[in-house]
């Protein structure tokens, strides 16, 4: 496993009614570097429990004296995003993972079409910085509900110009998928994230106007939602580990003291998939083929069906 | 401690190359048992004992002038073994960044660097050199800056672009490869430059292997070693010279094949490279005579099992069929289990 | 490995009999010759396609229209790619057909439009192949033979089947390291 990195929080801004932006400096030597695109998770201690969120890197990659987030408040929240808005002030110290990136611009584009809903701007915000000093073509089309969900919205009006395209939900303005993929120069890559059904919407437009998926790139930050409590029992070492209703099977096992890779944190990424050998389990993931759900289980997100206990292969 | 360097020996023509005793007791001995398969062998780079080719990041050692000298030859015949694509450049710098600051930091006495903002820089003392730069503009060097670091820096540099959930060499230095072209496999995918390896593919190695390095992290380095054999000590074994050095092979027999025949030792070393979210993978070579070796006669021995009883598709892909049984002949002498007829 | 067996290998490309079913808004077919009959076939496929179906092909009988267009050589049909490929948006399926030679080519041109493989679909005919000299880096055109000597620098090269998508062409390394360039020796 990766040993987290211990930062102090330098600054807390709030940039919408529901969305706060925390600036992280390091407790001691350098923080590592990182590329566009790239998640921090956030260790967060939610009364006995600790919730572990993923959150964009929202700074310019070639500054990386400090590392800055931003998050939204979610109403069906873990207690992560709670924690983060209510609990975590300037000078508390925090936990963070090193940073990877599942969601990385495609050096063969010769066109970035973003496209971000509310929240997901914030892996963009570190891909502006990089493009722009590559002289790379790009437009961005931001999606959001008017002095609610627009994080960032004039300083990307200021700095974008005709590369950004806003459809605000408040006035009624609404952005159409299937014109705007129907219409893309040959070599343009997709990048989408934002709500699931943003996701979804360019995904299925994609692939229905002849789209490749690896034209079509999509991040979820949903952080996984809660469910029935349920029983783990751990195969090999004979640990028994009780999921509460808002607790990821994946944060479970780490309470336990059981370290599993992961990387993503949300259903994606593959790296925490573990064998289960009986149980019946709800899956939520977004990576493991129907054949590999028999007997694999992805427990940063699926979750064992109430009532039955699921038998771990760990 | 201090690494001392030999005066200049060459890799070609008189091959002057040999090493210390205290270079011999350092050798990556790639064998953990008396026989070898192909295996997904990658572990977490966590530095190793002081002293030993493990223990920092880039290793340097006492070859470190007859190399950089012997890479200035190849590149003088054909300077497309350095080879940058345009999408490559942030991860040509990200590599310079991480070369200078490793060594500077695990070499004082040889290296240093100053940083102020975006203006560097960098001495190496041992080839004399003081070169101050701006940071990411390549005007301010004198060749490109992979080009640059890599001819101060022992072993090739792939730099792999990640995409398409695969890794594609899209940059790299490759002055000493073992049997294969950069200037043929550049631009291809992890999948397609090994496509020459035998048996691996059908053993699901590449996938697995692929896996693992596309999800290596920032300062989370891993490491594997590969092996094969190489006649004389001659570094640059790659397909683009094959016509000059093939020959060599023919030339084996029972009374040079401990001083001619050498075990070719490669310590690869992938960590992230931040910035360009490319993968750099190091190929660091090492060789050691049959002779050498086998002043430490448990490594003879095992290195007999391994050789002995090897595939003959691996044999043949290593290319010491040709000379395979003088090897094995010389060294059953060292295997306590081989009856004496 | 440098002399190892030619057998099929991860990079030996493979081609097409049949087009794939995907989807697409357009597409683009471009032929050495419109006579061969894998191209015949080909179109005669497409053509169910509801979607708009361009042809640009060398030569041949057909008569040019809309949705085809004939250029007179090799390099008025290239220009004829480079043009359809400036105005083409993401969703463009390409069918290239000839020899290998001439799809590589046409692949390459592609590629730098911005194109993926996976839009692209690939139907041989003919045996011109490009074979690259890993000594001199000299590339040439070769049949199917698997042993021809560099036209550059004269060695005798064993053609492997390590093929390179970049360079478009099989690697071709020295057949013996004994006699290089298969002077008689004493």
């Amino acid at each position: 496993m990766n040993s987290p990195i211990e930062v102090r929080v330098a600054a807390v801004t709030q940039i919408t009614p529901v969305i706060r932006e925390f600036t992280f400096e390091p407790v001691r030597g350098a923080l590592p570097g990182f590329s566009s695109g790239s998640h921090v998770v956030v260790h967060m201690p939610v009364g006995e429990r600790s919730v572990r969120n993923a959150y964009s890197l929202l700074s310019n990659p070639a500054q990386t004296q400090h590392y800055r987030i931003a998050v939204r408040l979610q109403d069906e929240s873990r207690g992560g995003s709670r924690y983060m808005h209510e609990q975590v002030k300037a000078g508390d110290l925090l936990q963070v993972s090193p940073p990877a990136n599942l969601f990385a611009p495609n050096s063969q584009a010769r066109h970035h079409l973003l496209i971000a809903g509310g929240i997901g701007i914030t892996p963009f915000l570190s891909y502006l910085p990089e493009l722009q000093a590559r002289d790379a073509s790009y437009s961005l089309h931001y999606a959001f509900r008017g002095g609610f969900t627009d994080a960032y919205l004039d300083s990307l009006r200021e700095n974008l110009g005709t590369q950004l395209q806003t459809y605000d939900s408040i006035q009624g303005q609404v952005l159409d998928l299937a014109t705007l993929l129907a219409s893309q120069a040959l070599g343009t890559h997709v990048y989408v994230c934002g709500p699931q059904r943003l996701i979804d919407g360019v995904r299925v437009h994609a692939e229905q106007l002849g789209w490749p998926e690896i034209r079509v790139h999509w991040e979820v930050f949903a952080a996984p939602e809660p469910g029935h409590p349920f029983v783990a029992n751990l195969a090999r070492s004979g640990l028994t580990v009780e999921v509460a209703s808002d607790s990821s099977l994946l944060e479970a096992l780490e309470q336990a003291g059981v370290e599993i890779p992961n990387l993503c944190r949300g259903g994606v990424c593959g790296q925490c998939a573990v064998a289960y050998l009986d149980g019946a389990v709800e899956h939520r993931d977004a990576y493991l083929s129907a054949t590999e759900r028999s007997n694999t289980v992805m427990p940063c997100v699926s979750r064992g069906l109430c009532g039955s206990a699921l038998l771990l292969d760990l | 401690m201090s690494v001392i360097f030999k005066p200049l020996e060459s890799y070609r023509d008189d091959f002057t190359y040999h090493n210390s005793a205290q270079a011999i007791s350092r050798f990556p001995f790639p064998f953990p048992e008396d026989n070898y398969m192909y295996s997904v062998n990658i572990e977490p780079a966590t530095p190793r004992e002081p002293g030993s080719v493990f223990s920092h990041w880039f290793d340097i050692d006492e070859h470190y002038l007859s190399e950089m000298a012997e890479r200035s030859i190849v590149l003088e015949r054909d300077p497309e073994r350095c080879l940058v694509m345009p999408h490559m450049a942030t991860a040509a710098w990200d590599t310079l960044e991480m070369l200078m600051t490793h060594m500077a930091a695990d070499y004082p006495e040889h290296f240093s660097l100053s940083r102020e903002g975006e203006r560097w820089t960098w001495i190496n003392r041992p080839l004399g050199i003081e070169q101050a730069f701006t940071f990411g503009d390549a005007d301010t060097l004198p060749c490109e800056p992979l080009e640059y670091i890599t001819r101060q820096t022992q072993g090739d540099f792939a730099l792999l672009d990640q995409r398409d959930g695969n890794l594609f060499m899209d940059a790299g230095m490759v002055t000493c490869p073992a049997d294969w072209s950069i200037k043929f496999d550049a631009g291809m995918s992890f999948t397609q430059w090994h496509a020459p390896v035998p048996m691996a593919h059908q053993m699901g190695v590449f996938e697995r292997a692929l896996k693992y390095l596309l999800n290596i992290q920032v300062d989370h380095p891993v490491r594997r070693l590969n092996w094969t054999l190489t006649v004389n000590p001659r570094m640059d074994t790659s397909s683009e010279t094959y016509h000059e050095w093939g020959q060599e092979r023919a030339l084996v027999n029972a009374e040079n094949v401990a001083s001619m025949v050498h075990l070719r030792v490669e310590l690869q070393f992938m960590p992230r490279l931040p910035r360009s979210n490319a993968l750099l993978f190091g190929i660091r070579t090492y060789l050691i005579s049959l002779e050498e070796l086998a002043t430490n006669p448990a490594w003879a021995c095992r290195l007999h099992r391994v050789l002995r009883d090897l595939p003959d598709a691996i044999a043949d892909y290593k290319g010491m069929t040709l000379y395979r049984q003088f090897v094995v002949d010389w060294l059953s002498q060292y295997d306590p289990e081989v009856v004496v007829a | 490995m440098t002399t190892h067996a030619v057998q099929p290998l991860f990079s030996t490309p493979v081609y097409q009999n049949q087009p794939h079913s995907k989807a697409a808004t357009r597409r683009l077919v471009v032929a050495q010759a419109l006579d061969q009959s894998p191209v015949e076939a080909l179109i005669s496929e497409l053509q169910a396609h509801a979607q708009p179906l361009q042809v640009l092909a060398i030569g041949g009988t057909g008569t040019a229209s809309d949705a085809l267009q004939v250029a007179a050589s090799q390099a008025e049909l290239v220009q004829m790619l480079h043009a359809a490929l400036r105005s083409a948006p993401v969703g463009t399926r390409l069918y290239l057909c000839g020899d290998e030679a001439f799809i590589w080519q046409c692949r390459e041109i592609a590629r730098h439009a911005g194109m993926l493989n996976e839009e692209i679909e690939l139907f041989c005919a003919g045996s011109r192949r490009q074979l690259y000299c890993v000594h001199c880096s000299a590339l040439q055109d070769i049949a199917d033979q698997t042993e021809v000597a560099c036209a550059n620098c004269g060695v005798n090269l064993l053609v492997r089947a390590h093929f390179s998508q970049r360079l478009g062409a099989y690697m071709g390394v020295c057949l013996d390291p004994n006699n290089v360039r298969g002077e008689v020796r004493p």
